[in-house]
């Protein structure tokens, strides 16, 4: 498989940090963006086969990005994150066409793997 | 669209298509699609095993079975309905339009999940603060139970209680939704998802550290100095003031919330904001959130109102029961009294003076004076501090009979007034004014504890011969045994392990988070009027408390039994003593306000009413729950997956040509048949079959080795009655014409992929579903087993599903039969496990074909029985490649 462009949308600085050093481990290029702003910023100049996006950002909201995503970028797929279990916000993103939801804390390997499943569900232009 | 079946007709019309461009594109396009489907399949098949996973814990939970918390509840709805949506939408991929209404379906069962899982607390309005004086029991919503009843206290039976303000709920709404401080936290809590007391810990610190260092609203800062002021006003002198928690709910649900916040006593102006914020964190204590979780309260709901009460210099001090806790009909009000402040009591730290009056007349029917060697006094500048108790005072009764008298008719009074026993704080200052402090309901025993009240003096005398220990008070009645853990510092909690007797020299409140998981409780120290016994009884922990050199007679005792009733501590686990007291341990979660919410979601989520997807109402439209929804998805996506088998027609070929591969063994052809979703095949393979060693789906080379393994000796001779069952069932059901049994033998349909195998089949006259994923990652792994029908009558395909669940439980599957359907799954295991684990399911599913034909003999039934479990245990042990 040809390498995945990920970008990781997170107001928590630490959280970028370290995944950026989990994913170098794991020879995976990924780009940070700290505000939903500069996400849609990065994502118009560069493509992205998977976003994961935090849902509550200070500013411009996961849900929000998501909806401007989906237009700059269709063939993104996105994968939310988020400290908040919260039914209505999940499958309000899956409706804006997300491909997935997921829950802090994770294992890191589960999202590997849910970054390869979006990843592979791209290829086939369905969500 | 044109129909993928159609495509494919065009293609076969032409006679060699590599010739042809066109037809090359078309296959190509087919190709995708396929992929395309495959992908949605698989994805909706994992999405499906998720839910159903997620959807066993709710049930656990629901039945009391296993612990959760409100976070964990929340978290598993979200989990549940993204992976219902997914499945949703990938039955849309696999058919789009079809299922048009089932979105809909999904949206209001979700609807009405979020309703469910919404908390309800009421929005805290009105002033921010309450002044003592003017509040009363309707002030509860304000100023929390505790302080409302003191207030109500006071102007019903006169008491006389501290004068002082209370900084109220609404106060401390503002408090939390200044600057996003709830939101902060709630996050911290979710991310946490705190289920082992270190964690708790972790957490507790980070969101009271949180709460501490935030900003007070100025409106609520300046309002809290004003009543500070105007309470000096008040008194006609400077005051320190004790700063006491009083949460709103904390004693609803029959919860007493003993000494889980934090009281500060002796608080000067300077200090007093900071104080309020400490005392406002306590919510977040490590013991208040282990006790919320442990009693399904919600956090939402729990508001911390905070009194700030002048502060009383105790003479002697003390707790009061206007009844016996452990036997509320014996008659008798129960006093435990100290020099200086009752802290002491409550706290458990110091030995207490005793004493018993009755409740008819007051007479004082015992007292058990203790030798008081420290009393905590208020410290001239601010705080408390130690004392030693002068030399002359330390056996002298801190109370004389007039005193125990007054306290023990204010103790009635109360009990009186609110109409049940009362477990009452008070002091005697200077003055020799009584001072009542707080009241509440006592915890008392039930029915339970009173049925198992201690045996005869004879039977007690035989066991003391034996008792590695014995003395004290019962804090808590009942018996239970388990290893001895003694816990003389914090760093010790983290280490207890669940189902221990916890040992310890003082009975303090901070060990108070180890009941739940403590069998039973022995302290050296403590009185069984603290908050440590308090809560033990709460949670119907067996607790034994004062006897003295508990820690070092016990601790390299290993297993013990604690019999609390007797007070005695026996070596290792007597079985007779714990049968003698059966009192089922309490599930504090059970008619909880979480338990409430886990009950309502649940309903919309956990049921299934799709049981006949033959029934004209297996329709969208008739989805009640999101189980039904999976159901149907599921249904529809193995439909939709095999929908050109209705082209072909019942014998003919499921699958486009060329995608469905006949499987070979050693270049014979076998009945099954093999669909490649992904990368299940080592290279790719053309022609219509493919042969095993080009197979490299872990899953289904497993189950191909149980299949396998052990040769099947083919159907059992039926006895007459067995072949009678099979022509009845015959008559009844055209599709089991016996004529027909080698037409039906065997079609087996592998869905594979490099970890992941759906298989379809129907061997004999019975239908089977195995669908697992077998990898590296642990948490995917599932293996689920779905297995009915049968030609024999119902009750002896009942008797089949019944032994084959037997035997996959014996091999730790979760297994559940209804009717003549077995399910069986296993989870969360390494790939080697599962391997072993499909090739017993592969084993079973050979060699239990027609089984139900002989299942009316029991004698054959149990000789059968014991050939399978001997050889599964075979097939558990066989390694890789030894098939």
């Amino acid at each position: 498989m040809e390498t995945t462009r990920v970008l990781l949308v997170d107001d928590e600085q630490d959280f970028l940090d370290l995944m950026q050093k989990r994913m170098a481990k794991r020879k995976i290029d990924l780009q940070v963006a700290s505000s939903g702003q500069q996400a849609l910023d990065m994502a118009r100049n560069n493509f992205f086969d998977v976003v994961i996006l935090d849902v509550k950002m200070p500013g411009m909201d996961g849900i929000e990005t998501l909806r401007q995503l989906r237009i700059i970028s269709p063939d993104t797929q996105v994968i939310m994150l988020t400290g908040h279990a919260d039914v209505e916000t999940a499958v309000k993103g899956m409706e804006l066409g997300a491909f997935d939801y997921m829950m802090k804390p994770m294992s890191f390997d589960y999202l590997l793997m849910k970054i390869q499943d979006a990843h592979s569900m791209r290829s086939i232009g369905g969500v | 669209m044109v129909s993928l079946r159609h495509k494919i007709s065009q293609w076969l019309g032409l006679s060699s298509p590599e010739q042809d461009p066109a037809a090359m594109e078309t296959l190509e396009a087919l190709r995708k699609e396929f992929q395309g489907r495959c992908l949605h399949f698989k994805r909706l098949l994992q999405a499906n095993g998720k839910s159903l996973h997620a959807m066993a814990f709710l049930e656990e939970a629901l039945d009391g079975k296993r612990a959760f918390t409100l976070q964990a509840l929340r978290s598993t709805c979200v989990d549940i309905a993204t992976n219902v949506f997914t499945m949703v939408r990938s039955l849309e991929g696999m058919a789009p339009g079809k299922y048009d209404t089932l979105q809909a379906s999904f949206k209001r069962i979700q609807a009405s999940i979020e309703d469910a899982l919404r908390p309800h607390a009421a929005v805290a309005t009105g002033p921010l603060i309450i002044p003592l004086h003017e509040a009363g029991q309707q002030h509860a919503l304000e100023i929390g139970t505790k302080l409302a009843t003191l207030a109500q206290a006071a102007k019903a039976v006169h008491a006389e209680i501290p004068r002082g303000f209370v900084i109220t709920a609404a106060a401390f709404h503002k408090f939390l939704a200044h600057q996003g401080l709830q939101e902060e936290i709630n996050r911290r809590i979710q991310i946490a998802d705190a289920s082992s007391l270190s964690e708790l810990i972790a957490l507790s610190s980070a969101v009271q550290h949180c709460i501490i260092e935030a900003d007070l609203p100025e409106e609520v800062a300046t309002a809290i100095l004003e009543a500070y002021a105007a309470l000096e006003r008040e008194c006609g002198r400077p005051v320190k003031v004790a700063v006491r928690s009083s949460a709103l709910g904390e004693d609803a649900h029959g919860a007493s919330f003993a000494g889980q916040y934090r009281t500060e006593l002796n608080v000067d102006r300077a200090s007093l904001l900071d104080q309020y914020k400490e005392v406002a964190a306590s919510k977040y204590g490590v013991t208040a959130m282990a006790y919320r979780q442990a009693k399904g309260l919600l956090d939402e709901e729990v508001a911390m109102c905070v009194g700030c009460l002048e502060m009383v210099d105790a003479v002697v001090s003390g707790v009061a029961y206007s009844a016996n806790p452990m036997a509320p009909q014996d008659g008798t009000v129960e006093i435990h009294s100290v020099f200086g402040l009752p802290k002491a009591v409550v706290d458990g730290q110091t030995a207490a003076d005793r004493f018993l009056l009755a409740r008819s007349d007051g007479q004082l029917l015992e007292s058990h004076i203790a030798v008081k060697t420290s009393r905590i006094i208020l410290h001239p500048e601010e705080g408390v501090m130690l004392d030693e108790v002068p030399s002359v005072l330390q056996e002298q009764p801190s109370l004389n009979s007039a005193q125990a008298l007054r306290v023990a008719w204010l103790a009635l009074d109360l009990e009186r007034h609110f109409g049940t026993p009362q477990d009452v704080e008070w002091a005697f200052d200077a003055e020799d004014r009584l001072i009542l402090l707080q009241c509440r309901p006592l915890a008392v025993q039930d029915a339970c504890a009173e049925a198992s009240a201690p045996s005869p003096a004879d039977v007690r005398a035989e066991l003391l011969q034996e008792a590695l220990a014995h003395g004290g008070q019962t804090a808590s009645p009942g018996v239970a045994a388990g290893p001895v853990f003694v816990v003389r510092q914090g760093a010790h909690l983290l280490q207890f392990p669940a189902g221990a007797v916890l040992v310890v020299q003082q009975a303090l409140p901070r060990w108070a988070p180890l009941l739940q998981r403590a069998a039973a409780l022995v302290s050296a120290s403590g009185s069984t009027a603290g908050h440590l016994a308090n809560v033990a009884r709460e949670f119907g922990v067996p607790a034994i408390f004062g006897i003295e050199d508990a820690v070092e007679r016990l601790e390299h005792a290993g297993e013990i039994t604690v019999d609390a009733n007797h007070r005695l501590v026996l070596p290792g686990r007597r079985e007779d003593v714990l049968l003698a007291a059966p009192c089922p341990r309490k599930n504090t979660l059970l008619g909880s306000p979480a338990h409430r919410m886990l009950e309502q979601a649940a309903s919309l989520i956990v049921p299934l009413t799709f049981l006949d997807p033959a029934a004209s109402t297996f329709h969208p439209d008739y989805c009640a729950t999101l189980h039904d929804i999976t159901r149907f998805c599921h249904e529809k996506a193995v439909a939709e997956m095999f929908r050109s088998r209705e082209a072909h027609g019942e014998h003919g070929q499921a699958f486009p040509i060329g995608v469905s591969k006949q499987l070979t063994l050693d270049g014979r052809p076998m009945q099954y048949w093999v669909v490649d979703l992904d990368d299940g095949f080592h290279a790719p393979v053309d022609g219509p079959t493919v042969s095993l060693e080009d197979i490299a789906c872990v899953p289904m080379l497993a189950y191909w080795q149980g299949l396998t393994a052990i040769p099947w000796q083919g159907p059992p001779a039926m006895d007459a009655r067995g072949f009678m069952s099979v022509m009845l069932e015959a008559t009844a059901n055209p599709n089991l014409e016996p004529g027909m049994a080698s037409t039906f033998a065997q079609q087996t349909y592998f869905l594979i992929s490099r970890h992941f195998m759906s298989l379809q089949s129907r061997t004999g006259f019975h239908f089977c579903t195995v669908e697992a994923m077998a990898g590296p990652a642990v948490e995917e792994n599932t293996l689920f087993f779905n297995f009915n029908g049968g030609a024999a009558s119902i009750d002896r395909r009942e008797s089949r599903a019944q032994l084959i669940a037997d035997l996959l439980a014996d091999h730790d599957f979760d297994v559940e039969v209804r009717m003549d359907t077995l399910t069986a799954r296993l989870e969360g295991f390494d790939q080697e496990r599962m391997e072993t684990a499909l090739r017993l399911v592969g084993h079973l599913v050979q060699h239990t074909r027609q089984l139900d034909m002989v299942m009316g003999d029991p004698a054959r039934t149990a000789a059968i029985r014991e050939t399978l479990r001997r050889d599964l245990q075979r097939v558990a042990a066989m390694a890789f490649n030894e098939a």
